[in-house]
Formats: structure tokens, sequence, C-alpha cells
């Protein structure tokens, strides 16, 4: 299986650039415990993935569950010869998708993290990563920057998209 | 004669030779055996004993391996231990600091918004004693007014009579003018204060509307506001 391949079923259910980092590294851990551990003798790598408890490393069960979903095909493409080198092509290939980065009021939870991302790609770019931030001065909406451009559509923005109606209302009061 | 003698001797030495290389076979085939058995023992053992060394040559080498495994392997689990510990103690700072910049910005804005308020109390005091007072002026210039005109015009009346209806026509409009005049000069006043008042007001309602939202919305009123502004940028061609 190609590291194109690879990287479009990744990507399936793989939405943010932190995700992507953090889903690959812990893969790698586990290929170097199956692969180098002599005391390893679990062959189905998506069985012993999802052997891992949440608190077993420093990933979730949404991030566990992901990596099963990419399958046995993927999982099984990767021995101790290539593991290496596969990796490393995963995430250059990673760094060379779009950008898109977006500032939210507060944390999102991966489910919500999901529906972004899957509406990006399909209203923004087809292979576009989110490069998840906090900024509470977002709040109300968003803040994004995209391409080489800064876009504020929190909720300044719609407070002068509706300011005659809020000066009527406020005068409406004053009066 | 001779012939024949010669031939019964190499008959003989022939046999004699053939026997002698027999027996040499036999001694031959028995000292053989009889080595082997003398030898076979020591060649056994050297052979067992260099099994047994590299046996233990292979032991110690699995242990020294499982010796530097299990070390390798706690001492990842106590960096990894130790960054989840940092991570916790970094993420209770920033809570601590999160919470801290808001209490902070809560209270500043708070004393914005009271200042603010009593600003626009006293402003708006400001603005209607100037209002009530131009407009009393008013009304007593325009009593006044109306009373000097009265008289005037009964005067005028009598010492212009013969002015004719044309020239009243233009002294009242004369007179309209300036009415008119100073009630646009106190309107574009009272518009003036309107826009001043507008201008802040719409800041601190923001101010105070993000405030309030940070604080009251739920995670998932965030996500729809955040997917609605998406569809606006969208919409906006921003996108």
């Amino acid at each position: 299986m190609q590291e194109t391949t690879i990287l479009n079923v990744i990507l399936r259910n793989t939405f943010t650039r932190a995700d992507f980092y953090r889903r690959v590294d812990f893969l790698r851990e586990v290929f170097e415990r199956q692969f180098f551990d002599p005391n390893a003798h679990e062959h189905d790598l998506a069985r012993v993935v999802r052997s891992f408890r949440g608190d077993d490393l420093a990933v979730g069960l949404a991030d566990r569950d992901a990596i099963v979903a990419w399958g046995e095909e993927v999982l099984s493409s990767f021995d101790r010869e290539n593991m290496q080198r596969r990796m490393l092509e995963l995430k250059r290939a990673a760094d060379a998708l779009p950008k898109f980065t977006l500032y939210v009021p507060v944390i999102l939870s991966p489910m919500h993290v999901s529906s972004l991302g899957a509406w990006c790609r399909a209203n923004v770019q087809g292979d576009v990563l989110l490069d998840m931030r906090v900024d509470s001065s977002a709040t109300g909406g968003c803040t994004f920057a995209y391409g080489s451009s800064l876009h504020d559509f929190s909720l300044s923005y719609f407070i002068r998209k509706e300011r005659p109606a809020l000066m009527r209302l406020v005068r409406a009061y004053g009066e | 004669m001779l012939t024949v003698t010669s031939t019964v001797f190499l008959a003989a030495v022939l046999i004699g030779l053939i026997i002698g290389f027999i027996v040499l076979l036999v001694l031959q085939t028995l000292m053989s055996a009889r080595v082997n058995r003398l030898t076979s023992p020591l060649y056994e053992y050297a052979i067992s004993k260099a099994q047994t060394e590299a046996d233990r040559i292979m032991h110690e080498a699995q242990e020294q391996a499982r010796a530097l495994l299990s070390e390798a392997q706690s001492q990842v689990a106590a960096l990894g231990e130790h960054q989840r510990a940092d991570m916790e103690a970094r993420g209770k700072e920033y809570r601590d600091a999160l919470d801290a910049l808001a209490a902070t910005a809560t209270q500043a804005l708070k004393a914005h918004g009271e200042t603010f308020e009593r600003d626009l109390d006293a402003m708006q005091k400001s603005f209607d004693t100037l209002t009530h007072g131009m407009e009393k002026q008013v009304q007593d210039a325009r009593a006044a007014l109306v009373g000097h005109v009265t008289e005037a015009g009964e005067r005028l009346d009598k010492a212009f009579a013969d002015m004719g209806a044309e020239s009243r026509t233009r002294v009242d409009k004369h007179l309209e003018d300036l009415f008119a005049q100073a009630q646009q000069e106190i309107d574009a006043y009272r518009e003036a204060r309107k826009r001043i008042i507008d201008m802040h007001m719409g800041e601190l309602v923001g101010e105070i509307a993000k405030v309030i939202l940070r604080k009251t919305l739920s995670e998932n009123d965030h996500a729809d506001l955040v997917k609605q502004a998406l569809e606006e940028a969208k919409a906006a061609g921003a996108l």
C-alpha cells in the first residue's frame, strides 16, 4: 500500500493537524513495541491498538478508535524495515496539505471538531487540515486564517453588520 | 625346471605379501578402534564444555538485554509520568491564569461599565439641562419676540399701514426663518449627542455580550455559532 493511499485513509477521520501527529506518533509507539519487544506475540495490530485503554498512553479513546477504523490493511502495511521511512513520508505529506487555522472561543469536543473539519473539507478544500486554536475574542462565531488572510467573523463582525438595527434598539430604549 | 621354481617362488612371495597386507589391515583396524575408544570421551567432554560455555554466554547476553529493556521501559514510563505531571501542572497554571485574567477583565469591564453608566447619566443630565435651557431660552425669546413682534406689529400696522399686506408677509416670513434656524440648531445638537451615545453604546453592548456569551453558552451552542460564522464567511465570499 502506497503512502498516498495510507494518507487518504487517515484523512477520512482525521481533520486537524494535532490529531494527525498525535495518532501517528501513538501508532509508531505501538509498532515499536510489537516489532522490537521479544515478549510481544500478538500479530493482529488492530487488536493490539484496541487493547489499549485511554489511560495507557497520552491519547484518548477517540484517537484509539480512529486508528482502529483505519483498518488492518493500513496497519499491516508497516513492518520493522519500512516503519520509520513511512512515518516520515506520512508526516511530510501532511505538512504539504493546505492549512486552515481556525480560532474558536472554547475547546471543542472531538465530535464537534470532526463536524467542523468535514464542513471545511466540503466547502473550503477537499484535503484541508485544520489547525485549531482557542481565542476568547472569537466569541459569538470564529476567526480564521486561510491563505494569507485573517478573517474575523466573531460577534464583533455581527455587531458591525447589525449596527443600524442595534442603534435603533438603543435609541428606542433611550427615548 | 628353473622356470617352475621361479614361478613357485614368486607365487609364494605374492601369497606372503597378501597375507602380510591382510595382517597389517587387521592390526590397523584394531588400533583405530582402540584409539577411538581412548579419545572419544575426550572429544565429547570438549564439545560439552564448549556447548555449556556457549549457553552461559547466551544466557548472560539475554539477561543483559532484558535488563536493558526493562530499564529503558522504566525510564520511558518515568519520563511519561513526569511529562504528564508537568503538563497537568502547566494546565493548572494556564487555567488559573485564565481565571485570573477573566476575573480581572470582568472587574475592569464592570468598573468600565459603571464609570460609563455614570458618565452617561451625567452626560444625559447635562444634555437634558442644556436642551431644556435652550428650549426655555428659545421659548422665552419666542415669547419676548412674539410680544415685541405683537407690539411692533401693532405699531407697524399703525405706522406702516400704507405699506400693504406684502410687507407684513415679508416680516412674518423673516421671523419664521429665525425660529426655524434656532430649531435646526437644537436638533443638530441633539443628533450629535445621540451619535456619541450610540458609538459608545455599541462598543459597550459588544463587550458585555462577549463576556455573557462566553460564560453562558454551552459547547454545542459555541460549535453551532462557529459553523454559522463559517457559513456567513462563505456567503460573504471570504472562502
